[in-house]
């Protein structure tokens, strides 16, 4: 019942306070992904992954924190998403320098920080863990933690190791479309749609249940919907849908869109539309 | 010659005309017996018989004045013909009841600290959309505020922690969703009973209370019934004889809130209720008396709640939740019982509740869609060994055989705070479920003098729980200590247990490995009535409870759920019932400290934690009108606050980081609730009107927090606005 409780708050929160800040509008620095080539490993090895972030208000500045790495603690079971007092977790100073990084610069301070992050999966990774627990995989996470503006910014991802013969791999890069063709120098305005060109590169992959039973399930692609000006009806569209803007683009301000594609299984891929 | 003309005149003189008729009790039609009825100018007299029937002579052609005054009745005086035939006399009572019930046995109070409430007073209760009895209940000593929800809190226990059960036997849901209303439409209900710490061992599985409706026998004297709407609801219920020895009722309703939902939903761009979300429920009873000594009565409970939307847009903390939603409730229970007098000192009670629940939950493709077969039994034995002494020996046992069929993330929720719908780990399972819920019970009343104050109550119950695999001894002892008449102290202490819920047991969901929470219960009191056997005056009742909590099923990080949490309660309640002349009011108020523990959290408020709780309650009958009101001033509830969150780049929502557990309040709950009822009587029926409105001052009385996608932006989301409710009903 607590999910027909929870679904019912949903209907008010959903259609609740207009002033919050509403999740697909980028303005403040945001973590928006962690992109990785290898969201899943077979077993030990390096992985580089990269915050692909947003400071659009931020002027150029040098955003400063730290990475750690560890194994996950549970965050599935209810754990907190921190490598606090995990064995073998490894903290490293981090920052991003948005005004050397000329791609920052001139896309709206938007886009994947050039410096990443190793996350060491180690050669142990299986050890003491059920079959099922390997063939599903054990998750490594790298949780980023900012102090921006006098607050704390955090975001983690996990990277998955896996006995499952085939891993997963990132969707393809999407295209963002504009009312159905690719952007162009025109800023949208009020009615038009945002979506992303089909990509129909969906994987099968196999999951052991609770009860030992191997399944085959088929990968979902989910859409995130970032806008720098306007505002959208939805902030998350399946890959057939679109999303309409609800407000139109300031026509005298740069405008940045980012669409991100996630499989459901850690697997992400984005790409950025900006129009100055 | 004299005696041939006193003959003759005796046959010739006697008048040509006779006047007949029949008294009825104007409204309920109830033929009025032994009631006597005047003839003017002849001073003529006739007595109505069994149906309400008489026969006046009448002295001569031409108008005569019939004459009928009764003690409770309005006067009634009419000139008619003399040699009018069934003339139909509506005697008007001067104090009409709601629809009127048939108290079959006066209730059988065996613990002295039980609270309940009868139809007559649970129906006319203001804020109780309609006079629903659970609703009502939630005035009681001990009883929380849950706002609109549809939860019963008792004596600061977990909601979980009660058992609904109907005439004895457990039901799934006691309310329709939202909380508008129980699951038996209150006409049926003959009484609710609150059994709050320290109860008896006829029940169990319930740490925290128990919630008994009584469902009443149907009337047998002649043909009843009623209709309604009202703004949420309407149904209509018959009762009557079927024979000399057998009655029936039937009734029904059916709630068309969805509909102005669902409307009202058409301009919401974020959701559509693709079927507007309705319940009913229907309820049939067959009583018959087999013999002087034996009765069977069959009570037939259906209910079904239905809800379907789409959510067009996520929601903002949870992206996950958004598609389809769609959440289905229904049972049934058939429940034939039987009961009877073995001897003159030995009295036996057997009832079945044989049914059916379905629960589907799907959230866009993610369902748990659970079936079960069920059957409770309960049977006992009561045997008057002497004045002294008298025995209850039971059975309480439950079967359930349920196909589960699950596709969940698995759900963690810490101090109220649930993390994201997506963050879970993923369970997918089908599995079948059978499990055996044994019980037995053994209740002594006994009197160390017969004319002595004591009562000494030595109790003990088993129960067998097959998910377990634990056979738990509950000791129970009660004891009364009678002051004068009217004037009692009580006492209890006693072992209560209840099994762990199903997900927190389920190897695939949860941990088998998991035990029975487990709670003792210690509680004192009294209770005087002044009203020396009338219906005037005051009642006051006075108790005090503390409760250890142990082996609380809590969230584990490791293995799903755990027995590490612990707690304890402690509290005072007092009610003040006073009814005078027309006036009738009610004070009742708790203090409360609940406390939970689990190992890392420290010890913290429980969600319920409700400091003070109190409850005025006026009404006042004047002519045919009704006038009610309910002011409730609770102390806030506690919630844990969020301190700050953390991204899940991996399902695209944000991680909440909770504060210390329920370690802040809500602002202090207020609320006023007012009714108006205004009956109209007709010679045949009855027709009411009411007005009820819910917080009439529209106070916010939040109950919730909202929370941006990020949760860095809050706000708290008001409670039940004002709320009116218009209804009618006939009734005859």
């Amino acid at each position: 019942m607590k999910y027909v409780w929870a679904l019912l708050t949903v209907l008010c929160v959903s259609c609740g306070d207009n002033n919050f800040p509403r999740v697909e509008v980028i303005k403040n620095f945001r973590v928006l992904g962690i992109v990785t080539a290898n969201p899943e490993v077979g077993g030990a090895g390096a992985v580089s992954v990269f915050p692909y972030v947003t400071d659009p208000n931020g002027g150029g500045r040098t955003v400063s924190g730290t990475y750690e790495v560890c194994l996950d603690p549970g965050i599935s079971f209810g754990a907190t998403p921190s490598c606090v007092g995990v064995p073998g977790a490894v903290t490293t100073a981090y920052s991003i320098n948005f005004t050397a990084d000329s791609d920052f610069a001139a896309n709206g301070y938007t886009g994947l920080a050039a410096t990443g992050a190793t996350v060491n999966v180690p050669a142990s990774i299986f050890d003491g863990r059920s079959g099922r627990e390997q063939f599903n995989g054990i998750a490594m996470i790298v949780v980023f933690r900012f102090t921006v503006d006098g607050r704390e910014v955090s975001a983690f991802r996990r990277i998955v190791a896996t006995t499952r013969g085939a891993q997963n791999i990132n969707p393809a890069t999407p295209t963002a479309l504009l009312n159905g063709t690719g952007f162009g120098v025109t800023k949208p305005t009020k009615g038009d749609e945002l979506a992303v060109a089909p990509l129909n590169d969906e994987q099968d992959y196999q999951v052991q249940t609770v009860d030992g039973a191997i399944e085959t399930r088929s990968e979902s692609y989910e859409v995130s919907l970032y806008v720098s000006q306007g505002e959208l009806d939805k902030s998350k569209v399946s890959i057939d849908e679109s999303a309409e803007f609800k407000k139109s683009a300031s026509s005298t301000q740069s405008f940045t869109t980012v669409v991100m594609v996630r499989d459901e299984r850690g697997g992400l891929s984005v790409s950025r539309e900006f129009i100055p | 010659m004299r005696t041939l003309f006193l003959v003759l005149c005796s046959l010739l003189c006697l008048p040509a005309w006779s006047l007949t008729g029949v008294v009825w009790e104007k409204g309920t039609k109830k033929p009025l017996r032994e009631i006597n009825v005047f003839l003017l100018p002849s001073k003529a007299k006739a007595v109505t018989g069994d149906k309400g029937q008489f026969e006046l002579p009448a002295s001569e052609a031409g108008p005569c004045q019939v004459i009928v005054n009764v003690t409770g009745y309005k006067k009634f005086e009419r000139a008619v013909a003399c040699d009018t035939n069934d003339l139909s006399i509506y005697l008007e009572k001067i104090d009409y009841n709601q629809y009127e019930t048939t108290v079959t046995t006066k209730a059988a109070k065996r613990d002295a600290q039980a609270q309940g409430l009868s139809q007559e007073e649970f129906i006319s209760m203001p804020g109780t959309f309609g006079g629903d009895p659970v609703r009502a209940a939630q005035n009681l000593p001990g009883v929380g505020q849950s706002g609109g929800g549809a939860q019963i809190i008792v004596q600061g226990a977990s909601p979980d922690d009660t058992g609904y059960f109907i005439n004895g036997h457990r039901v799934p849901l006691v309310f329709h969703f939202g909380g508008l209303s129980s699951v038996v439409i209150p006409q049926a209900v003959e009484r609710v009973d609150l059994l709050p710490s320290g109860y008896g061992p006829e029940y169990s599985r319930a740490i925290g209370g128990v919630i008994n409706l009584q469902i009443k026998k149907p009337k047998s004297d002649r043909h009843h019934g009623f209709a309604f709407v009202d703004l949420l609801t309407s149904g209509a219920m018959f009762e009557g004889p079927l024979s000399e020895k057998s009655s029936y009722l039937v009734a029904g309703r059916y709630s068309y809130v969805g509909y102005v939902l669902k409307a009202v939903a058409t301009s919401n761009e974020d959701f559509e209720l693709t079927t507007a979300p309705t319940y009913g429920d229907a309820i049939a009873i067959y009583d018959r008396e087999l013999s002087d000594n034996w009765n069977f009565r069959t009570t037939f409970i259906a209910s079904r709640d239905n809800l379907e939307l789409a959510l067009n847009r996520a929601a903002q903390d949870d992206p996950q939740l958004r598609g389809n939603f769609q959440n289905t409730t229904e049972f049934f229970r058939l429940l034939p019982q039987l009961t009877g007098r073995l001897d003159a000192r030995t009295t036996t009670d057997h009832s079945l509740a044989i049914g059916r629940d379905s629960i589907l939950i799907d959230v866009n493709g993610r369902y748990l869609k659970i079936d079960s077969d069920t059957m409770t039994h309960r049977s006992e034995v009561v045997r008057t060994w002497s004045e002294k002494h008298k025995s209850y020996v039971g059975l309480d046992n439950q079967f359930d055989l349920s196909k589960v069929r699950v596709n969940l993330p698995n759900s963690y929720d810490l101090g109220g705070v649930q993390n994201p719908f997506g963050v879970g780990d993923e369970r997918k399972f089908d599995t079948n479920a059978n499990e055996a819920q044994l019980a037995a019970y053994l209740r002594h009343e006994y009197r160390p003098d017969e004319n002595g104050p004591w009562t000494l109550l030595p109790n003990l119950r088993v129960d067998h729980f097959s998910i377990t695999h634990e056979t738990l001894v509950q000791p129970r002892f009660q004891t009364r200590y009678q002051i004068s008449s009217g004037f009692e102290w009580h006492t209890a202490v006693g072992r209560y247990v209840q099994p762990p819920r199903p997900q927190e047991s389920s190897p695939q969901y949860g941990n088998s490995n998991v035990r029975s929470p487990q709670a003792i219960h210690y509680m004192a009191g009294w209770s005087r009535d002044y009203r020396e056997g009338g219906t005037q005056g005051l009642q006051l009742t006075n108790n005090y409870f503390y409760k250890t909590l142990d082996s609380l099923v809590v969230p584990s990080i490791d293995d799903n759920y755990d027995n590490t949490g612990t707690g304890t309660i402690l509290g005072g309640e007092v009610q003040a019932k006073y009814q005078e002349g027309p006036w009738n009011g009610q004070v009742v108020y708790t203090y409360l400290n609940s406390k939970r523990r689990i190992p890392g959290q420290g010890e913290y408020p429980a969600e319920f934690d409700q400091t003070h709780n109190l409850n005025l309650i006026l009404a006042r009958q004047h002519d045919r009108w009704t006038y009610s009101g309910r002011f409730r001033l609770v102390s806030g509830a506690p919630y844990t606050p969020v301190t700050g969150a953390t991204y899940d780049s991996d399902n695209d929502v944000y991680i909440p980081i909770r504060g210390g557990l329920y370690s802040r309040r809500f602002p202090t709950f207020y609320q006023l609730d007012l009714r108006a009822e205004k009956k109209t009587i007709y010679d045949r029926w009855i027709l009411s009107w009411y007005v009820d409105v819910q917080n009439i001052t529209n106070a916010a009385n939040p109950s919730a927090i909202e929370y941006s996608y990020d949760y860095r932006k809050k706000k708290a989301t008001r409670g039940l606005p004002i709320l009116p409710t218009f209804g009618v009903r006939g009734e005859f």
